[in-house]
């Protein structure tokens, strides 16, 4: 019997009430890990992928990994995996705090979320035990204050992971917030929940998990903590200056979007940047379970109208997107709109771009003005804000398509080519045409635009395991499915955060560890195939949706717009000159569809 | 010749603000502008390492390239010309914007 898991998966059918307890296949352990890996082979085999995803017959997985809950650092995390209510494609969200520990110790590995509730619920796991709770009363309140009473009503210990107005009201960009302050943001899994009438999972546990080998384990992990310790992004930069120490780092390379990447570097971007948010409103650090990095922000706005509101964030990605993507500048408004995404359970990063898309369609004419509830100008840190609440409440005409996200929203104006998404999910905060490997990467992501899944601003910016220069092609394919592969068999399969790999970069680090909490002998070559598996069977699953070789692109504006100032001026993203090369190096067909022969080397059938 | 530097992160602290301008010789390159603001002790140590080279994980641009991706020396072989990445020897010229960052990752 393999260790490292609890060994039971939690399914819950919330149409009839029924809940069984299955047991973890130690085959597809094997193969898919755990977390993403083997979430996505749930969905695979049991979710149709031409459903409406808001239909009952979608379900969502939320997934620890076998590091998950050990001592392994940043080994707090989850995955939920569903069929993603904004792209249509295969979803998983990650997300750290301590809910996934606590799910583990309370005896799951998983949960299976399926069905559709009559009435809204939530699930309350204690020490082995699932009960499905009624949470009419709370239906559509804030995250934080969902949160406290689900605290109240089961145990002051239980760790929550729960949906806010946004989810409820079935906004397509809803997240799903852990601790009331950390997001598994992206792709609509919120609004998945939303649409089960699901409110969340409380958990609460104290069984402890059987490692394999606890010496070699102990060892494995020593060594994990001494490399982040040693590394100055993990123990220096990433907890003094958050995640938001890259906003002057992306800026002074010109590949940084703003209004709505209209350009891609500002001269006063620093303002926002994680200097003067360590300077002006950090009160204190916050770290996730087992993590010795510390990158949260716990902050108050000190000065201005928003004075005296306190919360978590800004990070990286929503510093950008509520911030220079729209043209603001002003810390406070951008830090309460932040605020406002985490109680609204919005995800910052979509909330942030559609905004800026909103600014755009209106500053050209293209909203009309019967619409429109009040002016919404680039560089206006009030009508972010304010834009925030509208969406999170879905007020009025505007509100309403803010909360489909850029796509829709553009669409029903007449000018899609406005959303900086790629299969309808808004990019992230690196500029594909300064970074070309990033941009194969959105391309290429199966939950469509991502930086997480295939990180080659490690390469292209950080020069980390090797640098690469940022404005070339070649090698970007390689690189590209390299670290797709690696992050999905080796991180988030395992269940660690992104950020260990600035400090462990190889995936033996990561196989140490898993090879002594698990017993199965993954090599290093075997885990990266995993990943590679992880990533074929979620393309075959878009496929199968429907999704072709079109939706591997990028908007119009990157792929022709010069940028048209700063350090990377004139830079385009010539996507043709990587594409075909990626395919090939998948092993995949001129249309981007897996050979027979790839297929069956990674033991997966379409 | 005038270079504007600018300091990030936890370099600020160490160069004691966010921005200098610098009066450098004309043909000074990288390590010409380095030798001049590394005037103390503390500063040589954070930006080379004992041998005098700079510290692999210390990232320094010029006009938003990376140096070590800028052409650096050229020389002739055998008549051939060859033409050496620049790194800390790539040229500097009146007006160039230089940010130095110590390691930085995230995000």
């Amino acid at each position: 019997m393999i260790k490292g898991f609890a060994g039971v998966i939690a399914r819950v059918n919330l149409s009839t009430g029924e809940i069984k307890r299955e047991k973890i296949n130690e085959e597809w352990a094997r193969l898919f890990i755990g977390g993403r890996g083997y979430g996505s082979k749930i969905i695979y085999d049991e979710v149709d992928p031409k459903i409406d995803p808001l239909a009952p017959e979608n379900k969502v997985v939320i997934a620890t990994g076998p590091i998950g809950g050990s001592n392994a650092p940043t080994s707090g995390r989850s995955m939920v995996i569903t069929k993603g209510a904004e792209t249509g494609t295969i979803a998983c969200s990650n997300v750290g705090g301590f809910f996934g520990p606590e799910l583990k110790r309370a005896g799951y590995d998983m949960v299976i979320i399926e069905g559709k509730a009559e009435k809204p619920v939530y699930l309350w796991i204690n020490d082995g035990s699932i009960e499905i709770r009624d949470a009419q009363k709370l239906w559509g309140k804030k995250t934080a204050e969902v949160e406290q009473v689900i605290k109240q009503e089961t145990d002051p210990k239980a760790r929550v992971a729960n949906i806010g107005p946004a989810g409820v009201k079935l906004s397509r960009i809803a997240n799903i917030m852990v601790d009331a302050c950390r997001a598994a943001g992206r792709s609509g899994v919120g609004t998945v929940l939303g649409s089960k009438n699901f409110l969340g999972i409380a958990a609460r546990g104290t069984k402890k998990v059987e490692l394999f080998d606890p010496e070699e384990a102990k060892k494995a992990i020593a060594q994990a903590r001494k490399l982040v310790r040693e590394s100055k992004i993990t123990s220096v930069v990433l907890p003094k200056l958050g995640t938001a120490n890259m906003v002057n780092v992306i800026n002074e390379r010109g590949g940084y979007p703003v209004r709505n990447a209209q350009d891609a570097y500002d001269a006063d971007a620093g303002v926002t940047g994680g200097e003067e948010i360590a300077d002006k409103i950090l009160i204190k650090k916050w770290a996730c379970a087992a993590c010795p990095i510390a990158c949260g922000r716990v902050t108050e706005i000190k000065e201005g109208k928003y004075k005296g509101h306190h919360g978590e964030g800004p990070e990286y990605e929503t510093t950008w997107a509520l911030g220079l993507m729209c043209g603001v500048h002003d810390l406070n408004a951008i830090t309460y709109a932040h605020y406002l995404c985490n109680e609204y359970g919005l995800d910052g990063i979509s909330a942030g771009v559609t905004i800026a898309c909103a600014m755009e369609l209106y500053e050209k004419g293209y909203i009309p003005e019967r619409d429109v509830p009040f002016p919404m100008r680039f560089g206006d840190g009030d009508a972010v804000v304010k834009l925030v609440q509208i969406m999170g409440e879905r007020e009025g005409i505007v509100g309403d398509l803010l909360a489909e996200g850029s796509y829709r929203l553009a669409e029903h104006y007449g000018h899609p080519e406005l959303s900086m998404s790629s299969k309808k999910q808004e990019i992230p905060a690196y500029d594909p045409r300064a970074f070309k490997g990033m941009g194969l990467n959105y391309a290429t992501s199966n939950r469509g635009a991502c930086h997480v899944r295939g990180y080659t601003i490690g390469a292209e910016v950080v020069g980390w395991p090797e640098p690469m220069d940022r404005l070339q092609y070649e090698g970007k394919a390689a690189l590209t499915k390299h670290m797709q592969d690696f992050t999905a068999g080796a991180i988030d399969s395992a269940g660690m955060c992104l950020f260990t790999w600035f400090a462990l970069g190889y995936v033996s680090d990561y196989g140490s560890i898993l090879r002594a909490i698990t017993g199965i002998p993954y090599s290093d070559e075997e885990l990266l195939k995993a990943g590679e598996r992880i990533n074929n069977l979620e393309r075959l699953f878009n496929l199968k949706a429907g999704l072709t070789k079109k939706d591997d692109t990028l908007p119009l504006r990157l792929l022709k717009e010069p940028i048209p100032s700063g350090p990377s001026k004139g830079e385009v993203f010539e996507l043709d000159r990587m594409l075909p090369e990626y395919y090939k190096l998948r092993g995949w067909d001129k249309e981007g569809v897996p050979t027979k022969e790839k297929l069956e080397e990674l033991g997966l059938k379409m | 010749m005038k270079v504007k530097v600018k300091f990030f992160a936890t370099f600020r602290e160490l160069f004691g603000g966010e921005a200098k301008e610098v009066e450098l010789g004309s043909g000074s390159n990288i390590q010409d502008l380095l030798n001049l603001l590394c005037d103390s002790r503390q500063r040589r140590q954070e930006i080379f390492d004992r041998s005098g080279k700079l510290r692999p994980y210390i990232k320094i641009l010029k006009n938003g390239r990376d140096i070590k991706f800028l052409e650096g020396v050229r020389i002739e072989l055998e008549g051939e010309p060859i033409q050496f990445l620049g790194g800390i020897h790539a040229k500097l010229a009146d007006g160039d914007m230089v940010a130095i960052f110590p390691p930085v990752g995230g995000g």
